[in-house]
This record gives C-alpha cells, structure tokens and sequence, in this order.
C-alpha cells in the first residue's frame, strides 16, 4: 500500500510541479465564501514574496472536517474560517498551532475566545430574522419583537430558516432559541412548527427561493440571515435604492453573533509565513477590505466600516449568550432532537 | 379476390409507381417481376397495409382496404432476410400469429406441428433461430407466414438469399404448398427462373406500370416489351430503322417484317432462335436467316452456347469454331 | 456472428489471454489509483463493525435505504414514462425542429443542480408560472406540502435523466430492424402487441441499461433532493453528507456509503449478465426515420413534440427570461417591484467592482470549463477505448472486471472527496484532478456507448482487410473507425457533457483561480442582492447556451458522419 501511495504521490507531484519555480507558496484553507480584493492580496505577496494560494473546500463544516481528516499531512498551512459553532471542535482535534499575534491589540477581548490563541478572531456577524419591509407595510403587520411572537397565528407560514444540519446560519439561529429558551427550545420549535415555519436546508434556497424581498420572490416575508444582508441589497442592486428593501430583527436575545477565526495548521510548513498572514489578516487594511467582500464585520476596532454598512447594516443590540464550550458538548445533541421535532 | 385499382405512389417526392392495376384470383400464384427500384417491394407493403397509396384503391372483394389496419388484413409477408424474431424460438416463431389470433394453445402446439412436418423441420421447435442456416431460416419464416391460414400470401424475393441448388428444392417446396393451401399468392423476384417456375400469371413493373400481364408460356412467346424481353432473358435484342412500310434494316441485313412504326423511325427487335428447322422454305412472318460470325463458343452440358458479334447468343447442338460464319434460322418481332 | 458463442470466445481467450490484459492495464490503474485506493483509504479509516451493532444506526440505515429506493423507483418509472415515447418519437420520425429539441433535452443532463432548482422554483415554485395549476392539485388531492417537494424532487430527476432513455433506448430502437415489426403486423399483432411481443423484448438490454443508469442517479441523487426537498426526504447519499460532514459521525456515514456501494455493485452485476445473456439481432444501420404519415403518427409526433418542448423549454427559457428581468424589490422610493428589461447582469458579469481576487472574467469560466471538458473527454476515450475493446468479447476476465467499472457512479462524493484528502494531501489543489474526478464519473458512459458498437463489428470485415494486407493499425482505421465514429461521438459527449455540468465541489477542493462556470454560478448564489441573483441567472444562461451549442455541433457531426456511411 506504502508502495502505491509513493508512486502515486511522485506521479501527481511531477503533474503538479509543471509549474516553473518562483517565491515561496503559503496556501490557505477557506470556506467557498472566503473572497477578498486582489490588490490586497498582492500587496502581501509582494511584501513578503510569497504566492498566497487559496483553497475554497466547502462549506464550514465540511472545510474543518477535511482538515482534520488532513491532520497529519495538513493541506495547507492557515486556516480560515472556521466559526464558535465549530470552534471547539477544532480545538478538540487538535489541528492549530498557538500564535499570539501582536494585533490582537486593536481586537475586543470579547472576541478572543480562545485563551490559548490557537484560534484568533478575524470577522463577526449576527444572524438575524430578515424581513420584507414591504410586505409588512402593506399587510399593516406589525413586527414580532420576540422569539414568542413568531408562534403567535399572525405570523403563520410566514418565516423560512434553515435546517442547523446543513446550514450555518440555520445553526446558529438555533443555539439563539437555545439561549433564550432554555432546555424550553426544543417546546418553542413545536410550537413555531405548528405555526407553519418553512424549513430548507441550505441559505441559497431560503434566501432566494422562500424569502419574498429578493430576487427569487418567494413566498415568506421572513428569513433567517444576517444582519449585513440588507446592506448586501443595496450594494448588490443594479440601480441603489434609496433604502434597504428589507431589515433584520435586532432585538434582544433574538440574534446570534458568529465570530470567524483563523488558525496556523500544525505541521504545516511555513510558520513565519503563516504567522505574517495572521498578522496580516488582523491589520487594518485587510480588515477594512473584508466588509463588502463577505459581508461580516471586522473585529480590529480601529478599522473604518465602509458607508453602506453604517447606513444599512444592523447591529444585534445583545446578542444570544450561550459559550462555545456549551455549545461543544451539546452541538449534535441539540441538532439531532430538533430534527426529531421538526421530522 | 385482390384487385389494385390505378395504385399512385412515389418515393422522396419522385413517382415510383405511376398507375398499378391488376387483379390475383383465388388460388392463383401471380409473380411480379420487375427490376430494383422499380417499387415491386412497395407494392407488397401496400398490399400489407405497411405503406399507403397516394391515389388508387386496394380492394379485397371487392371491398375497400384503406381503413383496414394490417394486423387486421389476415396477409402472410416472406421476406428476403427473414425477418424472423431473434428473441423468440423456432416453434414461438412460427406460432406468433395464432397467439396473436388467440388459438387456444393445444390447437397452437398442433398446427406449428403440422407447419415444421410440411416444412421439413420437424424436431425444430425450441432452436434458436439465429442458429439456422438461411435455407432453414427461410423455411420458419413460411412456416410463420402459412400457420395463421392467411387469405393471401406474399413473397418478398423470399429466395434471394440463397444458393441455388437450395432455392430450388425450397421453390418447389412453396409451389407443392401453395399448390395444395389454395391460397392465392404473390410472388415478388427479379429471378426469371423462379419466376417461370411458380408463377401462374406474370406481371412486369417497368417504370411505374405493369406493362405486361400474361401467363409465362405466352410471355415467352410474345414479349411485346424490350424491357419484358431483357428482364426474362428471352432471345436476343438488336437496334433497327425502319426503311419502309414492310422493311427494317438492321447490322445484321434487312427483314421483311411490318412494326407499325413510321419510316425512319429507330426501332429494337427480338431475334429468337428458330424453334424448329421444320417448314424448310416456307417462310412465316418475321422468319429469317442471318449469318453470324462466332466470337466465343462456350460448353452448356447437352449444347453449345455461341456468342457471335453483335451480341447475338444462340445455342447449337454442335460446336462452331471461332471465326467460323454460320448461318441460323431466326424468328425476327417488333418490340415496343 | 452464428459461430456458436462459446467457441469464438474460448479460441480468442486462448489466443490472446495476455495482450487481453494489457488492454486493461490503463483503465485498472486508473480506477485504482483515483478510486478505489481513496475509497479504500476512508473506508480502512471509518468503517468499522461496531456501528452495526448500533441499533440506533441499523434504524437510519434502514428508513434511509428504503426510501432512496422508494424515490428511485418512482423517478425511474416517471423518466421511462417521459423518455420511451421521446426515444420513439426521435429514432423513428422526422419532423421539423428535431435536431433542436434533441439537444434541448439532453441540456438538463448537463446543468447544475443549483441551476435547474433555481429554474423549477421559477416555474412551479408558489410564485412561479404555473403556481396556481399546482395550488390546484395539491388541494384537489388534498396533498400536503412535502408530499409537493416531493412531487418537485421526481419531476426534477425526469428531468435531469430523460435525455439517458432517449439516447440508450432510441438508438436501440434505430438500429432495430424494420422488417421485424412489419412481420408482426402482418401476422396479426396491433400496436400493442407490437411492441409487447416484439419490440420490447427485443430492445430489452437497451431498456434495461438505461433504467439501470438512471435508478443509479436517481439512487445517488443528491443536490436535486437537498434544493428541491431538504433533509427530510433522507436517501442515502444525503444521509451520508450529514453523517460526514455535518453531524460528525464518519462510521455511519462510512456504513451508508458501504451500503450504497453494495447496492450499486449489485445492480452492476445484474447488468452486466443481462447485457451479456441478450444477443440482440439489431443491424448497425437501420436509421430509416422518417416524416409521420398516418393520422396517428402525426398525432404522436405533434403532442410528443408539444409535450417535450414544454416540459424541457420552459424551465430553461426561465433562465433567460430572468437573466434579462429586474425584478428587484425597491420599495424604499416607491411601494412597487422594479420590472423590466435589462442587460445590467449581462455587463455587470465583466466587471470585478470589487477588485475581488476570485473575480473571473466569465470568458475565463466559460475556458476553464471547457478545457477541463475537453481533457476529460480525451483522457475517457483513451481509458474507454481499450476497455471497450476487450469488453466487447467478453471472456471470464471481462465478466468478472465489467461490474466494476461502473461502481464509480454509485460511490458516495462526500466519502469519495475525503478519500482523495487522505490519499493526496496537498496535490489535491492542483487543477489535474478536476478533469480527473470528472472522468471517474464519465468512463462508465463511454465504456457503454462504445462496447455495443465494438461487438457490432463483424470480425470477418477485420480479417478480411488484414487479408488484403492492412496492419492492424490501418484495420482499425478502415473498418473499425468508421463504425465507431457514431459511438465515439456519442461517447464524447456523453464525456463532454458530464464535465460540463459536474459541480464538484463537495468531491474536491477547488482553486478559487480556476472556476468552472457551475462554480462560478454557486459563488454567486452565495451571498444576498439582486445583482448576485441576476448575475447568476446570467451565467447559468451562458452555460446552458455553451451546452446546447456543443450538442448542436456534435449532433450535426454525427449526421453528415451517417451520411457518408
């Protein structure tokens, strides 16, 4: 077996090594919604002389698990993206090497969950219910100002979300009924199930398909989303409008914060790289770049948020608060009796 | 029984068939004789209901065809290559159209019994047929086309596939059968042998209509058609211009014969050999000497074929020498 | 082709046993080093047997197993309801428009998942087109909701694997010979009987090929099920994404996947011994189609015709008509949706407004896909070939290797994704694997397309050109080729469109440099605003044109290739 992986691995690696020899390589592992700016990017290859490769592989959860099957022979050497859903059990399978980096200055401690920075924050965003401001307006509805409101009979068949198996905002609009409720949660989906919630499996398909205020025109005016998507709507409009079609729902306990971290690999190969692009990852002008590429916030305090975020993205005023350890031991536990439920 | 009445077809918008007329009585085996292409085959799947008339009618006593679906018509179709079916054994062949006809299936086993005895292939029944020769394969497929008792049935060059000697014994088999089922038939070939062998009447298709509906001894004595003469190989055909009311002159001298056509007018004529040399001196109409020069002599078991210039073929009892002229009794008609 | 078969097999055996195995050499080492080696690799990681004393897992297994054969079936029986007509209506008539509406549906084949979603919820969807004709249903049946996710999730299979039936069982019935069914008639048979007694059994390996593929993707059917239905409607395939990949439970998930391989291989094997049992008598060229005459066939033709082109024109023609649509809400200056005509998806396409580094100019999208197409196509037909050959007269080797071949369809892509990881590591990321994971998928296409056709050669026109003093590479050049040129084409797009259309994300990880334009369409879906929506309406537009072009060109090859026959 040894043998066959040997030949194989020198047959593809002259196939792979087509390429003529230039600066050294960092790759770096990223959800498949990971974007940034290109001259970003080249600033920090030119400064350091590397060739920054990406590598989108999947969505979180399935980027973390190739990671970990990789573990022993990682397929690159930073991480990105993996959230305080899924954060501990990254820390469990034991992939990061520990790295404080010198930005963590400029960065909330709030943020910094991970005490023994294996893991360091580089993005934040709240999931949030989103609303069609016009459906609303014209039905003269009033908006549900808490978890409950949505099982009362106004609010029938009204609101999408996301299955927590296979959708991260779906997830973590989860765990935000779990802080508020309680072990009470699982009642409150009972409850929300009989009121006709709609439930999909991936946020494509709720965004565009069920959710009335975008393009798909579908048939909720509720979703469960992020906070920044109403600025998306307007930066992503052919001709801006004047104001955001839709909202979130910020109100208290009713939005989840997911914080994005980065992580240098173990065994990888280039740790001083590696260790650059963390640092560069936290610094201002990568943090400032990142908004209208992902649509998330930056956690280094001194970066500027661009206009259309200040104008049109919301804030959760308290987030749900439930710790990551919490959600460690109970992740699965928790999904596997909702979908009982939801069945 | 069967009357196709001024049938009008073509093919890829050119006329095929430009007006088909003809009769086949109970009983009776017709062949149609005519060469490739020149629509025989269309006119067995029409008579089949596979294909349709674009003018013309069809009838069966008298009784029009046109809304009669083919599985209703009670026809039986031989084909050249069989068209047997390949999923299907020698007695589930041969049975297929009495189970589509719901015969009770011990009168089934029965009749396909009966049908491979009169075939010769008893014994035959769970073989595969593509593990048959072609003569037994053709045989399953009579068998096939027999076992429903059609009211007609149709040959389509059902031997053309076969060698001689096979095609022989097998159309001599088809004749006994049709002799003795009394089902009237129709017999499509190119083959003037078979055609003189089974047919009771003959019809020659040439450009789109039967130009010629006799039985085979009077088609043998009168042609009529160069086209009827060269497709049956009868005599010898040679061009000719009419030079007076009474006289052609052809390479091969002048001859006193009146074709009905104007002076000058290029015409073709049959020479036949002279039956008999009896009659010496007295001269029929149209009987004639010519002289030949031999160009090849070739052996024909109980007589010689001679081929002369010109392209004249005649046969001696005995053998010419090359270059040799000789002189034979001809019999001389117009064609038209 | 009447020698007794068991004779001409065991004298070719015995001639050529060794240069038989050289003729698998490139095709074994190919599927052992990207397939079964990863597959084996997860599975030595994952599988174990103590799951199976799980009586918990034994559960999931078991309501998942039985509902992929549920959908499966269903779908199955829906797509042969929808494709024999079609296959019947394209092999034996001519009619205007035929070329194009055969290449329309063979287009879904080749879209991605996220696409034809998108389109079906355009049409059927509660807003869609024909929302209120399935209001109507579901309440005259008094159906519930799921029950119409359901319906969608086997409409969207028909539509996916229809094109499978007309290509398989219409060139079956193209090549059947004419005088079969004219004997038939004649002997008394109607239609019916026709077809029940003749023709059916006689294309019955063709039939049975094309409900084996399209029961296979209906079994390991995937994206279709997640968009169209959720994880509620668990087969398989699904349950084994969450059990990998969601809720980490790789032993389950590896139970699942070893499952679904069993099933797959079993059918494989059923397959391969039909196939090898049926000597069907069917001519290489007996295309005699041909305008309809009688009033029945004109009939069939017209609403064949109607029925097709509605069902496969109008999802597509949503994607256009929406490509080319604002249909933004801009309610913040007036209470009313922004309608209308616009190209500013199409011009927005080649604008990188946010000096992003994963922008591709679509041009580059539309390249890549086709070059990773074109290698796969090449890199198939060269693996296909020998294979097809040695396939083409079975010995025991052949019987025993022809299962196998087709395994790589019924092979879990979570599981085979994560096997390639643990197999590869880091090369993973070089662009040589795309084509190659697409040609996992693609050579069992073109092994089938080309092995009828390569056992359709009769050896006596090879002898007899080797006799006349050809070498065996100027034989295949004369005899062989000529025939198989229909199949390789055939074969080639088949290879071409599974490429094409493959999405590949979960199998693989990707370079965000080197996007496929499905890839290209996902990262547009990804995030919220109109212009995303549009844009990917936009490129969804283009591949679905690059599609139909490509069969258009390859359909009209293949005809003046006949032609010259």
């Amino acid at each position: 077996m040894k043998k066959l992986n040997l030949l194989l691995s020198s047959f593809l690696f002259v196939l792979a090594a087509c390429a003529p020899k230039g600066p050294a390589t960092l790759t770096v592992m990223t959800h498949d919604s990971f974007a940034i700016s290109e001259d970003v990017v080249t600033a920090f290859e030119q400064e350091n002389n590397v060739d920054v490769v990406f590598l989108a592989s999947g969505d979180t959860g399935t980027m973390l698990n190739k990671a970990i099957l990789a573990k022993d022979a990682p397929l690159a050497d930073v991480m990105f993206g993996v959230d305080n859903t899924f954060l501990s059990r990254a820390l469990e399978a034991d992939i990061f090497d520990a790295y404080q980096s010198p930005a963590l200055s400029d960065v909330p401690a709030e943020f910094v969950l991970d005490s023994s920075y294996r893991a360091l924050p580089v993005d934040y965003g709240d999931v949030c219910i989103n609303y069609d401001k016009k459906y609303f307006e014209e039905n003269d509805l009033a908006m549900p100002a808490s978890f409950e409101d949505l099982a009362k009979p106004e609010y029938n068949g009204l609101l999408v979300v996301q299955n927590p198996a296979t959708s991260s905002p779906g997830l973590a609009f989860m765990l935000a009924t779990r802080a508020y409720f309680g072990d009470g949660f699982l009642d409150y989906w009972q409850s929300l199930k009989e009121n006709g919630v709609v439930v999909v499996d991936g946020w494509e398909t709720a965004y565009y398909t069920n959710f009335s205020a975008s393009s798909g025109q579908g048939p909720q005016p509720m979703v469960v989303s992020y906070a920044s998507s109403p600025a998306a709507e307007v930066f992503f409009a052919s001709e801006p409008p004047a104001d955001a079609p839709t909202a979130s729902i910020v109100a208290s306990g009713m939005c989840f914060r997911q914080i994005e971290f980065v992580g240098i690999l173990k065994n990888g190969q280039n740790r001083d790289l590696a260790e650059k692009f963390v640092d560069f990852m936290l610094s201002k002008q990568f943090q400032e770049d990142m908004p209208l590429n992902m649509f998330v916030y930056p956690v280094n305090q001194s970066a500027q948020l661009p206009e259309v975020f200040t104008q049109y993205a919301q804030v959760a005023e308290q987030p749900a608060n439930i710790s990551y350890d919490d959600i460690a031991s109970n992740r699965d536990a928790w999904i596997e009796s909702w979908n009982e439920v939801m069945k | 029984m069967l009357e196709l009445r001024n049938v009008v077809k073509s093919y890829e918008g050119k006329p095929l068939l430009t007006d088909i007329s003809f009769t086949v009585a109970q009983g009776e085996t017709i062949c149609l004789l005519g060469a490739s292409g020149s629509g025989k085959s269309t006119i067995l799947r029409m008579i089949a209901g596979l294909d349709f008339p674009e003018r013309g009618a069809i009838l069966l006593n008298s009784l029009d065809l046109a809304g009669t679906p083919p599985h209703l018509r009670d026809f039986g179709l031989v084909f050249q290559d069989y068209g047997l079916f390949p999923h299907l054994n020698v007695f589930d062949n041969i049975a297929f159209g009495l189970k589509m006809r719901n015969v009770p299936v011990d009168e089934i086993k029965q009749r396909v019994s009966v049908l491979l005895e009169q075939v010769n292939l008893s014994g035959f029944d769970s073989r595969k047929v593509t593990d048959l020769s072609g003569g037994e394969q053709q045989r399953v497929a009579l068998a096939r086309a027999l076992a429903p008792s059609p009211r007609l049935l149709m040959f389509d060059e059902p031997l053309g596939a076969l060698d001689r000697s096979l095609k022989e014994d097998l159309l001599n088999e088809i004749r006994g059968i049709l002799h003795k089922t009394k089902i009237p038939a129709i017999y499509v070939t190119h083959d003037q042998e078979e055609a003189f062998t089974i047919a009771d009447r003959i019809l020659v298709l040439h450009e789109g209509t039967i130009i010629r509906d006799a039985a085979p001894q009077e088609i043998w004595k009168e042609p009529q058609y160069a086209a009827v003469a060269k497709l049956l190989g009868i005599g010898n055909i040679i061009d000719a211009e009419i030079i007076s009311d009474k006289k052609v002159r052809t390479e091969f001298g002048t001859f006193d014969i009146n074709c009905a056509n104007n002076i000058g007018e290029k015409v073709q004529l049959l020479i036949q050999e002279f039956p008999s040399p009896s009659g010496r001196g007295v001269r029929g109409e149209g009987e004639a000497q010519i002289q030949l020069t031999v160009e090849d002599v070739l052996f024909k078991q109980d007589q010689f074929q001679v081929k002369a210039r010109g392209g004249i073929v005649i046969h001696m009892k005995e053998a010419p020498k090359v270059d040799d002229v000789i002189t034979v009794q001809v019999q001389v008609k117009c064609l038209s | 082709m009447n020698l007794s078969p068991a004779l001409s097999t065991k004298t070719r055996s015995y001639l050529s046993a060794n240069s038989r195995i050289l003729f698998w050499i490139p095709t074994l080492l190919f599927l052992f080093s990207f397939f079964f080696f990863p597959l084996f690799k997860i599975l030595a990681l994952t599988f174990n047997f103590e799951t199976l004393a799980d009586f918990d897992n034994l559960l999931v297994a078991r309501d998942s197993l039985l509902f992929t054969f549920y959908q499966a079936a269903l779908s199955t029986l829906l797509t042969f309801a929808l494709g024999l007509p079609a296959a019947i209506l394209f092999a034996k008539f001519n009619f205007p428009g035929k070329s194009l509406l055969r290449a329309l549906t063979a287009v879904p084949f080749m879209l991605p998942t996220v696409v034809v979603a998108a389109a079906f919820n355009s049409l059927l969807g509660e807003r869609g087109l024909f929302a209120t004709t399935f209001d109507l249903l579901l309440s005259t049946f008094d159906l519930q909701p799921s029950t119409f996710n359901f319906i969608l999730i086997l409409i969207a299979h028909t539509f996916y694997n229809t094109s499978i039936v007309i290509r398989i069982v219409g060139n079956a019935i193209s090549r059947l010979d004419p005088k079969l069914e004219s004997s038939a008639r004649v002997l008394g048979a109607d239609t019916f009987h026709v077809w029940k007694d003749v023709i059916l059994p006689i294309l019955r390996p063709s039939l049975l090929a094309a409900a084996l593929l399209v029961f296979m993707f209906d079994f390991t059917s995937f994206g279709v099920i997640l968009l169209l239905g959720g994880s509620q409607f668990a087969t398989l395939e699904v349950e084994i994404y969450i059990r990998a990949l969601q809720l980490p439970n790789l032993n389950l998930a590896a139970l699942l996947s070893v499952i679904q391989l069993i099933f797959t291989l079993v059918f494989s094997i059923l397959y391969s011994r039909t196939i090898n049992q049926v000597s069907t008598q069917t001519a290489p060229r007996f295309s005699a189609s041909r305008p309809p005459k009688t009033l029945r066939e004109r009939l069939f033709v017209f609403t064949g015709y109607w029925i097709l082109l509605t069902f496969f024109l109008l999802p597509l023609l949503s994607l256009p008509i929406r490509s080319f649509t604002r249909l933004e809400a801009d309610r913040g200056q007036r209470t009313e949706v922004q309608y209308g005509f616009t190209t500013d998806y199409y011009e927005e396409l080649f604008i990188n407004r946010r000096g992003s580094l994963f922008y591709v100019p679509p041009v580059q999208a539309a390249l890549n896909s086709l070059g990773f197409a074109g290698i796969t196509v090449i890199l198939s037909l060269a693996l296909g070939y020998p294979a097809a050959y040695a396939l083409a007269k079975p010995t025991r080797l052949e019987k025993f290797l022809d299962p196998f071949l087709m395994l790589p369809l019924g092979a879990s892509a979570v599981m085979m994704g994560l096997g390639f990881i643990l197999s590869f590591g880091r090369l993973i990321a070089s662009p040589f694997f795309i084509p190659i994971a697409h040609t996992l998928i693609a050579l069992p296409f073109v092994i089938r397309t080309l092995q009828p056709a390569l056992a359709s050669i009769p050896e006596r026109l090879r002898q007899a050109a080797s006799t006349l003093g050809a070498s065996p590479l100027r034989v295949w050049q004369a005899v062989d080729f000529p025939i198989l040129s229909r199949a390789t084409l055939s074969a080639a797009t088949f290879a071409f469109t599974v490429s094409l259309g493959e999405f590949g994300a979960t199998l693989l990880i990707t370079r965000p440099e080197y996007p496929t334009i499905p890839i290209a369409i996902s990262r547009f879906l990804s995030q919220p605003g109109g212009l995303n929506y549009g844009q990917a309406m936009a490129m969804a537009t283009v591949l679905m044109l690059l599609t139909t072009l490509s069969i258009l060109l390859i359909e009209k090859l293949r005809f003046n290739n006949a032609g010259e026959l």
